[in-house]
């Protein structure tokens, strides 16, 4: 049993290797180099890409919140504080990388975007997360509340992104965003590829993370009982 | 109806022990009116007197308000060991949750009720204005709505007085930014459709942020 | 006239890259640490019985 489950997950270590390397030759060598702002356009494809696996881990993360809030067992909540780490870790890229790219682009590392200043505010409220746990010494009440937390971040953020965009409407931003551009069939398909490779990407290290969670919570009753 | 007259006893509970004791009111109050002072200085305000960054300055003193009064409503529960008993006794938790809730929010009311002619004052603005008191009651249930909630569980945590703005600050960004631009508008002197969309937004987040609440507190309450 | 932005392309995806290996290393090395703090573990279990 725990046989097979290491040689599925090593497998899919092995396609997702394979398909971030298909990725980034597809978007080394097949994209064209964008007219206007040159080779720093083929950040988009990874930028979009980690932003899109950091929200997919935020999602994960309440789904998960949600089937801790009715089952109460620790599974959902290893799944759940594994799903926001990786979250914070793609969107935290995600905002680096996109910095350089506007750095290059537009001379400036931040502009106040509705996306930029969402994906800064989810880094804060993921963070605070994590300061929640660690505050917390029962496991049971700590997974509690995280769980809330988490399903509480999953609700404001949405509403976070509007209230920003609504703001933005009334307030004009100078550069404008990546709806300008235009994608060329190849480029269509490398971003779409992207978007594979980083989900792929996602569940491989979502899974490692879940084994670690597992091992974590077990050394930890080995230690309460020593 | 004995569901009502728990969260009303619940909240008067809450009240009046402020009254008797009158410890977070002044409090918050000097507290609000440093952060203005504190503004007025890091943005020289008065100089250029604009009614868009003072309704931002006035909101910034009433988030660290309140962010002060629900630390203390739940601390001062946890050291009389009130919420034992609370919990003990034959009440609902939602009827906790929205008693806890109505104190808070008549407090800062209150509150924002002494800080406003001070505030008016200093900058010379007209606050009498009906659109204004409904941003004001708008904005503060949809910051207290959470803010209780996340109170509740913070208070329980090792690092509790350190934790709760950390919540509770990303988590109701657009209650702050919806009441602020509503604010601006009001004190600006617009029209109530101008401000219509931020209402609307405010609005939604009272409901969503209180249902929220009312389905999850309660996971956050125990004995 | 096509901007020069070829160092900027690739201080992108070292980050994005870098970031993701030190992520995996750090995945790693937080598994090596608990498995060694379990055989510890086991091993004073052992002891005492």
């Amino acid at each position: 049993m725990l046989d097979r489950h290491n040689r599925l997950l090593a497998a899919l270590d092995l396609l997702t290797t394979l398909l971030m390397a298909g990725a980034a030759g597809v978007v080394f060598f097949f994209t064209p180099v964008e007219a206007t702002m040159g080779a720093v356009q083929k950040v988009f494809y990874f930028h979009v890409a980690a932003n899109w696996a950091g929200m997919l881990g935020f999602i994960v993360a309440a789904v998960c919140a949600g089937g801790y809030l009715r089952t109460g067992s620790s599974a959902w909540d290893i799944a759940e504080s594994a799903a926001v780490e990786i979250g914070l870790v793609f969107t935290a890229i995600g905002i680096v990388s996109g910095s350089i790219w506007a750095y290059s682009a537009w001379g400036t590392f931040w502009t106040w975007d509705p996306r930029l200043t969402t994906a800064a505010i989810m880094v804060l409220l993921y963070a605070a997360y994590f300061l929640l746990r660690q505050g917390i010494e029962n496991p049971e009440r700590r997974a509690r509340f995280a769980a809330v937390y988490a399903i509480i971040g999953i609700i404001s953020v949405p509403a976070t992104f509007l209230s920003i965009r609504m703001f933005r409407t009334i307030h004009p931003v100078l550069v404008a965003g990546e709806e300008t551009l235009g994608l060329t069939p190849a480029m269509q398909a490398a971003f779409f590829f992207s978007l594979a490779a980083f989900s792929f990407l996602f569940a491989s290290l979502f899974w490692h993370r879940i084994r670690l969670g597992r091992l974590a919570e077990a050394v930890e009753i080995q230690q309460s009982q020593v | 109806m004995t569901f009502i007259k728990d969260t009303l006893t619940i909240a008067a509970k809450d009240l009046s022990a402020e009254w008797r004791g009158r410890e977070m009111l002044p409090a918050g109050v000097i507290f609000a009116l440093l952060i203005i002072l504190v503004f007025s200085f890091a943005l020289e305000t008065q100089v250029a007197l604009r009614p868009d960054a003072a309704a931002g300055v006035f909101w910034a003193a009433l988030t660290f308000m309140g962010v002060l009064s629900f630390n203390r409503s739940l601390a001062a529960e946890r050291e009389a060991a009130g919420m034992d008993g609370l919990l003990l006794a034959p009440v609902s938790r939602t009827a906790i949750y929205l008693g806890k809730l109505l104190a808070s929010l008549a407090l800062l009311l209150v509150g924002a009720a002494v800080l406003l002619p001070i505030y008016a004052a200093l900058y010379n603005l007209n606050i009498f204005k009906p659109g204004f008191a409904l941003t004001l009651l708008l904005g503060l249930l949809g910051f207290t709505a959470p803010g209780t909630l996340l109170a509740a569980m913070s208070n329980q945590a090792r690092t509790r007085d350190l934790l709760l703005p950390l919540l509770l600050l990303p988590v109701t960004m657009p209650v702050l930014i919806g009441a602020v631009e509503a604010s601006r508008i009001f004190l600006a002197g617009g029209a109530w459709n101008e401000a219509a969309p931020w209402l609307t937004l405010l609005a939604c987040s009272d409901v969503i942020f209180m249902a929220a609440g009312l389905l999850i507190v309660d996971q956050v309450l125990e004995e | 006239m096509l901007p020069d932005t070829f160092n900027f392309m690739l201080i992108g995806y070292g980050i994005i890259l870098g970031s993701l290996g030190c992520y995996i290393l750090s995945l790693a090395w937080r598994w090596r640490h608990l498995k060694r703090q379990q055989q510890e573990l086991a091993e004073t279990l052992e002891k005492k019985t």
